[in-house]
């Protein structure tokens, strides 16, 4: 990044004072949805300050050591370590300034024009039919360089996935890639150490910032400020990286207009702490998490799963649920080839002590394969006494029965393509050595297995509605003047696919609405 | 949006946000200072070893856990070489004081909870063999006795394994870039006395 640019992004350990500002808009959050909206209102000329509650870290910096504990304890929110109450989802979500973007697989897909329809149909959403927002997928597609995997870029798990699906029937396709000029070196997950990865660090934020845009990075929102009906500012607080505790210096920003992209956990919680009314009773409700069920397999051969690019192919027939009169049959999920480093494999095996040094042993040649759940469970989000967001989400009876589903595709991918052995990962580290042992997958205690939860939306549901949505169909909240959301959590249900374009779009339609009525808005 | 990574293995920590588990919290803090000797833990303790956030009594019962959750063997760095059990303990001074109390009622959980079993022993008396057998029990035991197995085992195996000394083990040549730039938060003791 251009060292001028760098200058508009101001960290904790030059946040000398308290900070006093009066801008057109305050954006917070710094990942798809906020840098989408910021860019777009800086071009335009409206002065805009992003506060991103993460650090700043670059490439040129050489802040992206591939180390897997130093990019988790970096970029991660909650240092890696938030989960849900019940311990049953592990939480993935960003904490620096690009967002998610930063540590997300690249993986990227438009709407699926059936989930416009469903959000049309039973939420009233209008302006985001499918049709209206292809220009906005166009764009994005051309400014992050989206393309299919190339076959360069299909490590081994890649190509025995590729081949176990097509020797048990099912249809494979190439995965669209936010990159360019990737080498291949594995470490998405822990931040692109060679700005190959399309993130917002590298895409819509330098154009931000180019525009006027400015960053405060270690910046924690703490408040929406209310008044009258209308969102005046934002108050917020520095955090010592060093620490991860407040520096003691604070910033109290006066807007036009509050855009809130914290990410579809973390922006019902802000929401909820600043007393927004919530005359629909769902702030905060109908969380979907698009939970992450995976199957490991021990192969004969050297997979080092840890290079390349994560998935660079899937099958996504079985995207949508099939059921016969109200029973569900099959599907509901997205199946990828997975990708993790060493200590991350090692904190997912089953077993400890010798057996699991055994296991790990062997971690060059273990694969295995991800279900991207299109859950129909519904979570939420309280509040502790003293304001952090706790997550609550349980599995709903049809997602035990996608998942299991899930799992016993996987496992047949993974025997077709020469699996010896399919771990899955719960507590008694159930075994398949053969397809005739997959219905052992039904008496699998789902609840001692673990499920990353990488795709919230949901909490601040969209609608025409007010007595059904937090949000309008411009993404302003209904009950509150001047105050927006731009992140998933304005999604009225999980997006089924990858988040991330359709995160973008979405801001686009916001960003487009807000500068079209800008007079009134900003007024009030 | 996020990797699909089930990067967050050790978000079990906060596990015991579970019903009843503060209450568990509040208890065990305070219980491992009423159980058990001052001598018995600090005998369990690497001479010269301080807790960060835990107390002696609770980092000398992660000691023993992360001692059988990892194998001595032959050539593998030792989980007292790694310091992985001082590591997580340093971990929690990055993390809210609910975590704190969380990760402490995890250890009280650990050291007394086999009374739900009807054995009174606690874990840091047993042998390596009952150890082992303990873990196994929690492991597949009832949904806060396998929270509580499944924080420990993905903090303890997650930090052992981001150990330059097993990469060679695992057949993982490391990172392609030269540069180390551990975070400015770093709670890897061998890094920060390096």
């Amino acid at each position: 990044m251009d060292d001028a640019l760098k200058e508009r992004v101001l960290e904790y350990d030059r946040a000398s004072r308290d900070y006093e500002e009066t801008v057109d808009a305050c954006v917070i959050g710094t990942g798809c949805g906020g840098a989408v909206v910021a860019k777009e209102l800086a071009r335009a000329g409206k002065s805009v300050l992003m506060l991103e509650r993460g650090g700043f870290y670059l490439m040129d910096h050489g802040d992206f050591d591939q180390r897997e504990d130093d990019m988790m304890a970096r970029i991660d929110g909650g240092r890696g370590l938030h989960s849900s109450s019940d311990g049953q989802l592990a939480l993935t979500y960003g904490n620096c300034v690009g967002g998610a973007s930063v540590h997300y697989w690249a993986d990227t897909w438009r709407t699926p024009k059936d989930r416009c329809e469903k959000w049309e149909r039973e939420f009233g959403v209008e302006g985001h039919s499918y049709e209206e927002l292809v220009p906005f997928f166009e764009q994005v597609e051309r400014d992050l360089n989206v393309h299919a995997a190339e076959d360069i870029r299909l490590n081994r798990m890649n190509q025995l996935f590729d081949l176990g699906a097509k020797k048990a029937g099912y249809h494979t396709e190439r995965v669209l890639q936010a990159r360019k000029n990737c080498i291949g070196s594995g470490y998405c997950a822990q931040g692109c150490a060679y700005d190959a990865k399309q993130s917002q660090l590298v895409t819509h934020l330098p154009v931000a910032l180019a525009a006027g845009a400015r960053i405060f990075a270690d910046c924690e929102a703490e408040q929406i400020l209310i008044e009258g009906g209308r969102a005046i500012g934002v108050a917020a607080r520095f955090i010592d990286r060093r620490t991860c505790k407040p520096s003691g210096r604070r910033a109290r920003v006066r807007s036009k207009v509050v855009v809130v992209a914290a990410g579809g956990f973390n922006t019902a919680p802000l929401l909820m702490r600043s007393r927004m009314p919530d005359p629909s009773g769902q702030l905060g409700k109908n969380l979907m998490v698009n939970p992450v069920a995976q199957a490991f397999a021990l192969f004969d051969e050297d997979i080092v799963m840890w290079r390349n690019i994560p998935a660079g192919t899937g099958v996504m027939d079985f995207r949508l649920a099939r059921m016969d009169g109200g029973r569900y049959v099959e599907g509901g999920y997205l199946l990828h080839p997975t990708q993790l480093a060493p200590a991350t494999l090692a904190a997912l095996l089953p077993s400890f002590g010798k057996d699991h040094r055994a296991l790990m042993e062997r971690a060059h040649q273990i694969g295995g394969c991800i279900a991207w759940v299109d859950d129909v469970a519904t979570g939420r989000a309280t509040l502790d006494e003293e304001g952090h967001p706790v997550w609550h989400w349980e599995m709903a009876e049809q997602d035990e029965l996608t998942i299991r589903d899930s799992l016993k595709k996987q496992a047949t991918i993974l025997l077709h393509g020469g699996a010896k052995e399919v771990i899955v990962p719960d507590a008694k580290g159930t075994r398949i050595r053969d397809l005739e042992e997959l219905a052992s997958i039904d008496r699998v205690d789902l609840g001692t297995m673990m499920f990353a939860a990488p795709h919230p939306s949901g909490m601040c549901r969209m609608g025409k509605d007010p007595s059904r949505s937090v949000v309008s169909c411009t993404g302003e909240a209904h009950s509150v003047k001047g105050l927006f959301v731009c992140d998933p959590s304005a999604f009225p249900t999980a997006v089924s696919v990858d988040p991330s374009e359709t995160i973008m779009a979405f801001s686009y339609v916001a960003a487009r609405h807000l500068l079209g009525e800008w007079e009134s808005i900003a007024k009030g | 949006m996020g990797p699909p990574s089930q990067r967050s293995p050790l978000s079990r920590r906060r596990i015991l946000q579970v019903s009843g588990a503060a209450g568990l919290a509040l208890a065990g803090g305070s219980a491992l200072l009423l159980f058990g000797s001052d001598e018995h833990y600090r005998a369990l303790l690497p001479k010269g070893v301080r807790p960060t956030v835990l107390s002696e009594k609770e980092l000398a019962v992660l000691f023993a856990a992360v001692d059988r959750l990892v194998p001595d063997s032959e050539g593998w760095p030792k989980a007292r070489e790694a310091r992985i059990a001082e590591r997580i303990d340093r971990e929690l001074s990055f993390h809210t004081a609910k975590m704190h109390s969380d990760f402490k009622a995890v250890l009280f959980l650990l050291e007394h909870g086999g009374v739900f079993r009807l054995s009174f022993t606690r874990f840091t008396k047993l042998s390596a063999e009952e150890q082992h057998a303990r873990l196994a029990k929690m492991a597949e035991g009832a949904g806060l006795e396998r929270q509580c197995f499944a924080a420990l085992k993905a903090m303890t195996l997650f930090f052992y394994y981001c150990d330059e000394r097993c990469w060679p083990k695992v057949g993982y040549q490391g990172p392609f870039v030269s540069v180390r730039a551990p975070p400015e938060a770093d709670s890897n003791p061998l890094r920060q006395e390096a």
